[in-house]
């Protein structure tokens, strides 16, 4: 009898706790909804706890400050299916506009937007110029204009550094559009420098999506290659090429890498780390939001083309990791990538001679070029 | 009487949740005297042992060991405090050895240098063993490699080995054969001897009115009674336990060992790993037994004839209802014999089943019943086929259908809807009944049909027996109880080593020492 | 009813009232809490929408669970399924033949998994974890070295059937009757729970259990296969993540639902039912309220926790002896 009193109390405590906590989590936003904001945006992501998550949340954060706008983060699985009740979802809780990270069963989920009236903005990555609607504002190329010229900056390092057996490991690409056109731009601009026939570049090897797969590809590339003494490492490669080389039998290759994390710092330090890269997570937020906002002003860009594009942060220095630290991901986001200011100068909503062009112009800045703004 | 008091209970109350099991009970157990506990299934006879020997909390009441006050809070505890009992289910663990089982949950005692010094475990472990004259046992063996009864043995020489002043024997002895009970019978007569205490736990009247210095009768959870061994009578003590009257032989009291011509089940020549070259007939209202030890192979003949174990040679026909072919469906009409038998190859249980044979195992918990499931589902499971209409089973035809078993065979449960699981006993062995007779099953091969039931569940039993053979069931009854086999078989067959050793038809003067003979 | 019979009635119907405890809880918090937004029409819609895939898989897989079966391979077979149905439609086959390969290949998988654990007597979620490796790297392979994605180039019909109220419902109904009746008034149903509690028991009841788990599977296997239409029916792409996590999703469902996992007579239908709303009201629920999503994944462990917690919970703790 004892035993059932006590059970009883820890499952009421249980009960109350959740629905408390469950409780407290709705009103801090609608705490914040209470000033009434004009639009809410709603956001696709796998998750908000990596770099990139965090930093798009925390870029959104900043433009609630500046905009009269409020966004509701969801988090979405990467099947069609989560993806598609991941939007419908946002969709009930009366969103006027999404950004997703990805273009997942785009099709349906544009046709899904158009129905409920809501503009739709695909961040991370380009999409099939084929699927149109009055309600898809289009996505973002993250290399840049043109990742050909990507892979050549790339090329262009890796020649400085004087190495001279490269090899390259990628995801697939099916999963990795830009990959072909970047190794394109990569080799083409190392034959262009190499004019003394020196440099050798290995076939590219693919991997999938787990860091063991990774091991696999720098693995195969040693043996088939053992003079092989850099890797340009184009899927995950701080977070899956670089431990794979330092874990090899030959940890002194050296490594470009598309990607970033804590470590690079001290690769660049000891010089096993060439070149490392990432996405302006500020400057892709900023790209679809200004588009969303001014078409849920009834504004849209006379100049306006499906596939917009933001410049790719790269590294060569430990200064360069100090300033993007400083000018593209600081915790205060008014110094960073794209000020409230500088970007309200690219919309229709605030400045009628704003074009699509120049929107693209202000987030394909480079490192240097945004560093050069704020000093 | 002037034998000192080991343990005293004091008013003892347990209750499980609303039900009491042990109400009010106060009992004395001396030293220097065996005492009985009989009562039926549900009289708190084992509960009130399980108190003693520390495996339940009493709900109220007092304890009192040799004048102190005693709480046992585990069976550890009950064995410091010399108190050790052996109980019905299995209590080893076969991955162990027999050393290892023995001094199981008490291996600090063999602690040297913070590792086992396994060489004086074996070594105590053998002395263990001498106790009940086993010393030449390989006590490095693991248990799963003995059998049930050599099992039981070792967990009777692991509580001997504490040297008990109480030693408790739950109805260790209704799984034992002969000899197995033969030693322990000595074995609680040379602690009586000792000036030890022993409490004889059983429903098995005859056994305990052989053994014990006086018997303690409960009933309900209430102590009904304690009578001294020189006013033991058997009739008394069956009306005790039952609180009613019971007629003086709870057997058929007819010696007519005649039966049915119709041949229903014919075992042909059947061979396997245990069974030598097997020929039998079970006939129309004809109940045959068969008996012997438990490792005879009598109870893969009840499995070979359900088509459970497949013979490595010979046949088993059933002759049933249902023709085997539409040929011989045709040629039955144009006959005018009422009811044409068919004999069938028994294949698989499905064949068994379709042409009205039921089973009951010995290990009824494990395979006949679902413990889990209520007494409705395990009623209906094998007559889906004949409650189904158009492939469908409604859940009214299931509800009139188990209410008219439960009604037939008298269960005692709270509805229909309780699990088989809480059932008693008793009860459990009507459902595994129920099973087969709704599903008219005409041929009904139960093996140890009255194991684990109290004296009360067994008349009935018997009675339903007896009712069934005059219908016309074919009904074989695999025991390992002779007098029972003797008291209700038409026929008995005695097994001794895979083989078929002898044949008795029903006589008066039929004795379980004559067929001892052929079994040993 | 008078007063005395209301705890009696509460404690009765404990187990049934626990089962959709979590339902309640998760309708009434979040009706609260979106004032009434989720019982919108709109929001009616889109619950109903997401649930008809979850529900039909929640019913095949009650078949399985119900037997002590264990599947992981739903979601890798809804992948390929529909990789077949887009191949045949595409190819100018009409859509019920569509249908039908997208069940056939469901079935197979299904059927492969049951007969490997059958005869190899391997536990079933081995066999089901081979499956779907085989499954997704059909899929995955198929993805990655054809150029183009692989979309249905006219939606057409099936697009209407992933929109339309009428025939979602519909689907909802006729599949809860049809799993309801074979599940709990056939042989196939109460056979399968008689082997999940005890297989030796039932096989000498006359169950014939390889049989048996072999036309669960096969259920299951028709379900899933309808199952990755519908799917289809929404996405109208396949791609390597193409139902990606939903094994889980179905597991979690049947348990939100009481559903006894190692199976047994306590499994009942109408756990696929309660679990899968209760699932898909959650997911719903959390995103209508603009839930933080740091705390998304608490409060649904939470929710989880206190359900798993509730109908695992043994009232008796002491079994009396015989």
């Amino acid at each position: 009898m004892k035993q059932k009193k006590w059970m009883f109390n820890l499952l009421a405590f249980i009960l109350l706790a959740g629905v408390v906590l469950a409780g407290c989590s709705g009103e801090k936003d609608s705490g914040s909804s209470s000033e009434q904001k004009d639009f809410t945006i709603g956001v696709m992501l796998y998750n908000y706890t990596d770099i990139q998550g965090q930093q798009i949340k925390e870029y959104s954060a900043y433009l609630e400050q500046h905009f009269n706008v409020k966004f509701n983060f969801a988090t979405v699985g990467s099947s069609e299916e989560d993806h598609i009740s991941g939007l419908e979802n946002l969709l009930a809780s009366g969103v006027d506009a999404v950004i997703s990270g990805y273009d997942t069963a785009l099709e349906q989920s544009v046709s899904l937007a158009e129905e409920a009236g809501v503009y739709y903005s695909v961040t991370l990555g380009e999409v099939d110029e084929a699927i149109t609607s009055d309600y898809f504002v289009g996505g973002i190329k993250q290399f840049g204009e043109d990742p050909q010229q990507l892979g050549a900056k790339y090329a262009k390092q890796a020649y400085a550094a004087g190495v001279k057996h490269i090899g390259i490991t990628s995801f697939p690409e099916f999963a990795f559009v830009d990959a072909p056109a970047i190794i394109k731009g990569f080799t083409d601009e190392i034959k262009n420098l190499d004019t003394a026939g020196e440099i050798t570049v290995y076939p590219t090897e693919y991997h999938s999506f787990a860091p063991e797969n990774a091991v696999d590809a720098v693995t195969k590339i040693i043996s088939n290659y053992p003079e092989v003494d850099a890797i340009f490492g184009l899927g995950s490669g701080m977070d899956f090429v670089y431990p794979a080389i330092l874990n090899s039998t030959k940890p002194d290759i050296r490594l470009l890498a598309l990607g970033y994390n804590d470590s690079v710092t001290a690769g660049m330090e000891n010089g096993s780390i060439i070149m490392a890269g990432t996405n302006n997570y500020g400057e892709l937020v900023a790209n679809s939001f200004a588009q969303l906002y001014d078409r849920l002003n009834g504004k849209a860009y006379s100049d306006w083309q499906q596939n917009g594009y933001v410049n790719y942060v790269t590294f060569t220095t430990v200064e360069e990791i100090e300033d993007f630290k400083n000018y593209v991901i600081p915790k205060d986001k008014s110094n960073g990538a794209v000020t409230a200011e500088e970007l309200k100068q690219t919309m229709l909503s605030f400045n009628d001679r704003a074009t699509w062009e120049s929107l693209q112009k202000l987030t394909n800045r480079t490192l240097a070029e945004i560093k050069a703004e704020r000093n | 009487m002037d034998k000192p008091v080991f343990l005293e209970t004091k008013n003892i109350i347990k209750k499980f949740n609303e039900v009491t099991a042990v109400n009010d009970v106060s009992i004395n157990i001396y030293r220097g005297e065996i005492r009985g506990l009989i009562g039926e299934n549900g009289s708190g006879k084992s509960t009130i042992s399980a108190i003693i020997s520390g495996l339940l909390p009493k709900t109220a009441g007092e304890l009192m060991l040799q004048g102190a006050s005693y709480n046992p809070k585990s069976p550890l505890d009950a064995r410091d405090n010399k108190i050790s009992m052996i109980v019905q289910e299995a209590g080893t663990i076969g991955q162990l050895s027999i050393a290892e089982n023995i001094f199981l949950g008490d291996e600090v005692r063999f602690y040297k240098n913070g590792v086992i010094d396994r060489k004086r475990m074996q070594q105590e472990a053998e002395k263990a063993l001498a106790l009940i004259d086993y010393g030449d046992m390989d006590v490095s063996l693991p248990v799963y490699k003995l059998n049930f009864e050599q099992r039981k043995l070792i967990e009777i020489a692991r509580a001997l080995y504490y040297e008990p002043e109480l030693f408790i024997v739950d109805e260790t002895t209704t799984a034992l054969s002969h000899d197995g009970r033969q030693l322990i019978h000595q074995l609680m007569r040379k602690l009586r001897d000792q000036n030890k205490a022993v409490l004889f736990i059983s429903h098995d009247l005859p056994e305990l009115m052989e053994i014990c210095d006086a018997l303690t009768v409960m009933r309900d959870g209430n102590l009904i009674t304690t009578i001294d061994r020189a006013e033991f009578d058997e009739h008394y003590i069956k009306q005790s336990m039952v609180g009613r009257v019971i007629e003086g032989n709870y057997y058929r009291s007819d010696f007519d060992g005649s039966h049915g011509e119709q041949v229903m089940m014919r075992v042909n020549g059947v061979h396997t790993s245990l069974l030598q070259n097997i020929n039998l007939e079970l006939h129309q209202g004809e109940i045959l037994g068969i008996g012997g030890l438990s490792g005879s192979g009598m109870h893969e003949i009840g499995k070979v004839m359900f088509g459970e174990l497949k013979p490595d040679q010979g046949e088993v026909i059933v002759y049933g209802e249902r023709p085997p072919s539409r040929k011989q469906a045709e040629a039955a009409k144009h006959e005018n014999d009422q009811q044409q038998l068919y004999p069938q190859l028994v294949k698989n249980v499905q064949t068994a089943i379709a042409n009205q044979i039921g089973y009951v195992s010995k290990n009824r918990d494990q395979e006949t019943l679902i413990m889990e499931a209520s007494i409705k589902e395990n009623l209906v499971l094998s007559a889906l086929d004949k409650l189904a209409k158009f492939g469908l089973i409604l859940p009214a035809q299931e509800k009139s259908f188990a209410a008219k078993q439960m009604q037939n065979l008298n269960v005692k449960a709270s509805g229909m809807n309780q699990p088989v699981g809480e059932l008693s006993g008793g009860n459990k062995q009507k459902v595994s009944f129920g099973k087969w007779i709704g599903n008219n099953s005409k041929i009904l091969i139960l093996d140890s049909p009255t194991r684990g039931v109290d004296v009360g569940v067994k008349t009935t039993m018997y009675q339903l027996l007896y009712a069934l053979k005059q219908q016309g069931y074919a009904i074989l009854i695999i025991s390992e109880e002779l007098p029972e086999l003797i008291g209700m078989s038409d026929r008995i067959l005695i097994m001794k080593d895979g083989k078929i050793t002898n044949q008795f038809i029903r006589d008066e003067h039929l004795s379980e020492s004559m067929l001892i003979d052929y079994m040993i | 009813m008078s007063e005395l019979s209301i705890p009696l009635f509460i404690k009765k119907n404990q187990n049934t009232l626990i089962q959709y405890a979590g339902l309640l809880l998760v309708l009434i918090a979040f009706t609260v809490m979106t004032d009434g937004a989720l019982l919108s029409d709109f929001n009616i819609r889109t619950i109903l929408k997401q649930l008809v895939v979850l529900f039909t898989i929640s019913v095949g897989m009650v078949f399985v669970f119900s037997h002590g079966g264990m599947d992981i391979s739903a979601g890798a077979v809804i992948a390929l399924s529909s990789m077949v149905a887009i191949y045949t439609i595409n190819a100018g086959a009409p859509l019920a033949v569509g249908v039908l390969a997208a069940i056939a290949v469901s079935v197979a998988c299904y059927m492969v998994n049951v007969i490997i654990s059958n005869l190899f007597g391997l536990m079933a979620v081995i066999s089901s974890l081979a499956i779907m490796f085989v499954a997704r790297g059909l899929v995955t392979y198929q993805v990655s070295t054809s150029s183009a994605k692989i979309a249905l180039t006219d939606t057409g019909v099936l697009r209407e059937i992933g929109r339309s109220m009428p025939i979602i419902i519909t689907i909802i109904v006729l599949v809860g009757v049809v799993g309801y009746v074979i599940f709990h008034f056939t042989k196939i149903g109460k056979h399968s729970k008689a082997i999940g509690d005890n297989p030796l028991a039932a096989s000498q009841s006359g169950v014939r259990v390889k049989y048996t788990k072999l036309i669960s599977y096969a259920i299951a296997g028709v379900l899933v296969g309808c199952a990755s239409i519908l799917s289809l029916s929404r996405s109208a792409v396949v791609s390597e993540n193409t139902g990606m996590g939903m094994e889980m999703d179905v597991i979690v469902a049947l348990v939100l639902g009481g559903m006894a996992l190692n199976g047994g007579s306590r499994s009942k239908m109408s756990s696929a039912f309660v679990g899968s709303i209760t699932y898909v009201v959650l997911n719903n629920g959390l995103v209508m309220v603009g839930v933080a999503p740091e705390v998304v994944s608490l409060i649904r462990g939470i929710i989880f926790l206190l359900v798993v917690f509730l109908l695992l919970r043994r009232p008796r703790g002491e079994v009396m002896p015989r």
